[in-house]
């Protein structure tokens, strides 16, 4: 068999002069990643070498997108990651930034190895506008960026115009979400700190779906072990939209009444109208006013602003619906959407490691599109989603989402999906070791 | 169901493996002259499978039609494994020091067992509890052979 290098000299700069490559140069060092099988002989490298790929957003869908299609299509396709943010930092953990065991450090990974391991071009620069018709899209710096297939990975987008006067208290630094951007988590927790013990935090949930379902409730339940043990006339207050715990809702629930039954209140069917940040008060639909000392509203979510911009978001104006054999846009042709941003199949959050997920199904259906053979048409999904009820124990969910052909969406089969026993140091050190991997899957 | 794509892609694979093996230019022509009756025979036949998303219970059943080529089944192989990455690492090589094992060159038998007994096991009992309960014999024979093929690096 026929036997190829995998290591090869990229071609860099010619595209984008002025623009900042990162890592570049040094490609061609040594890599771990193991020879492809001899699939290389179904691979149509001319058509593959030909076609260029725009990568939007830097997130779990968009680096593990970058990633394997360079792998999959045995390093012959033209990859370019653009992501304005110099870093990686990562949602899932974030939670423990804020009670203090971790440090945002901790959660920060490099883009660096996507294009010294993997020979992915890196663009750090933000979209502004994207064409599907004439197949370009601009950024802040560059002009007419042309593309064969564009992966759009951009996240939500935080609706901050549906809760009045949030938008104000965000401009003012008076309330951050600290939900779709990680390093906010900081700021957040300077707030919990300078708290006067008896203070009130009040958490509010917004109504499903929005990203990391069992977010709000992880986060809660750290805020409740940091009253606990330092500031213990404090109290966390959930304030819910929806009628019931979204996601592990018994093991939440269970804990929190065996640990924590003086610091953390979980308040069902409080859908938040208003914030007046005079009096640090937010207002209901139906109940009376709460005050509380810090607040943490999250608002309603939607797809991330550049695909509602560009008119993917054709579910109720939020979501994109995708084919799900190729993650294709249901809207626009050769626009593959992934991760949060998607209209999902039944009991699919958006997760991170379904981000992850999508974009391996997506990376092998574009390349097998471009080598003209056909896409797998059985894929599979697994999604995991640790979350932390202290900070050394966790509790966990978990699925394989089987591609459903008649019904052209993915399903769990019975038992293939539900949540873990009783919080568990075991599972945190699974956690953590999921956390581990997956950065390595993702961005290695 | 008669895709025209797909045969040009089996055409094509099939002309590789003929140079593999070293066959004259001759060869490969007659492997095209074999090719353009079928394919004059799925050009003239219209495709009817899209129209029937459920057979009839009383016609034969046809199961849906096999990868042009062993090659094809390969590459949807290594994309399905892809989905064990998030935990146990790409290609199963786990990050040294995690609690997950690297799946990467562990035998097929081995690997069976060991989903057979997450399987027994009760669903809230671990992740692999589940992940187990949800993937078919066949996905998890299949998952076996292609990690056993693998270089073990742990």
């Amino acid at each position: 068999m026929k036997r190829r290098t995998l290591l090869k000299t990229p071609m860099l700069g010619a595209t984008f002069s002025g623009a900042s490559f990162l890592g570049a140069q040094s490609f061609g060092a040594a890599h771990a990643t193991q020879e492809l099988p001899p699939y290389q002989e179904i691979l149509r490298s001319k058509n593959l070498k030909n076609a260029k790929v725009l990568v939007v957003g830097g997130g779990y869908a968009g680096a593990t997108a970058a990633k394997y299609l360079r792998y999959f299509s045995n390093y012959s396709l033209n990859v370019t990651l653009i992501e304005p943010g110099p870093q990686f930092i990562s949602c899932p953990l974030s939670n423990l930034v804020l009670s203090g065991s971790k440090q945002l450090a901790d959660i920060t990974r490099e883009y660096r190895p996507l294009a010294i391991n993997h020979g992915v071009q890196i663009l750090r620069d933000k979209v502004t506008q994207i064409d599907p018709q004439t197949r370009t899209l601009q950024t802040l710096s560059q002009q007419n960026l042309r593309y064969d297939r564009l992966v759009l990975c951009p996240g939500v987008e935080l609706m901050m115009d549906t809760v009045s006067g949030l938008k104000q208290a965000r401009d003012m630094d008076k309330i951050v979400q600290a939900w779709s951007a990680p390093e906010e988590t900081v700021h957040l927790r300077r707030q919990l700190l300078s708290m006067e013990d008896g203070g009130v935090f009040a958490i509010s949930v917004p109504e499903l779906p929005y990203r990391c379902p069992p977010g709000p409730y992880e986060r809660a339940s750290q805020v409740a072990y940091y009253f606990k043990h330092h500031k213990p006339k404090s109290k966390v207050i959930i304030l819910d939209a929806n009628q019931d715990v979204t996601s592990k809702g018994a093991l939440f629930k269970k804990f929190w009444r065996d640990n924590y039954p003086n610091h953390l209140e979980y308040r069902a069917e409080h859908k938040v109208m208003e914030v007046d940040i005079d009096t640090n008060t937010v207002k209901f639909e139906i109940q009376d006013d709460l005050q509380a000392q810090v607040l943490n509203i999250l608002p309603s979510m939607r797809a991330g602003a550049i695909a509602v911009q560009t008119g993917l978001a054709n579910i109720n104006k939020r979501w994109c619906e995708v084919d799900f054999l190729n993650f294709e846009s249901r809207i626009a042709k050769y626009v593959h959407v992934l991760g949060d941003s998607i209209q999902a199949g039944p009991y699919m959050p958006k997760s991170a490691h379904l981000a992850n997920a999508h974009a391996k199904v997506c990376a092998a259906a574009l390349i097998a599109e471009l080598s003209d053979f056909q896409v797998n048409p059985q894929p599979w999904l697994t999604n995991t989603c640790f979350s932390f009820v202290d900070p050394h124990q966790a509790i966990y969910i978990a699925s394989v989402h089987q591609y459903d052909s008649l019904e052209k969406t993915f399903k769990i089969l019975p038992n293939a999906g539900g949540i873990s026993g009783a919080a568990s140091e075991r599972e945190a050190e699974n956690a953590m070791g999921w956390a581990y991997n997956i950065w390595a899957d993702s961005l290695g | 169901m008669c895709n025209i794509s797909r045969h040009w892609c089996s055409i094509f694979c099939a002309l590789q493996r003929c140079r593999s093996f070293g066959c004259s230019k001759l060869c490969c022509l007659g492997i095209i002259f074999a090719c353009i009756p079928h394919l004059a025979f799925c050009l003239s036949a219209p495709d009817t499978n899209e129209s029937k998303p459920i057979p009839d219970q009383t016609s034969k059943q046809e199961l849906p039609p096999l990868p042009s080529k062993p090659f094809v089944a390969g590459f949807y192989a290594l994309a399905n494994a892809a989905m064990c990455a998030q935990c146990h690492g790409t290609l199963g090589v786990s990050v040294q020091g995690t609690p997950y094992s690297s799946i990467s060159g562990q035998p097929v038998e081995q690997f069976v067992q060991k989903m057979m007994d997450y399987r027994a096991q009760p669903a809230n009992s671990s992740v692999m509890a589940r992940i187990a309960r949800g993937l078919s014999d066949d996905q998890i024979n299949s998952l076996a052979q292609f990690y056993s093929t693998l270089n073990s690096s742990k």
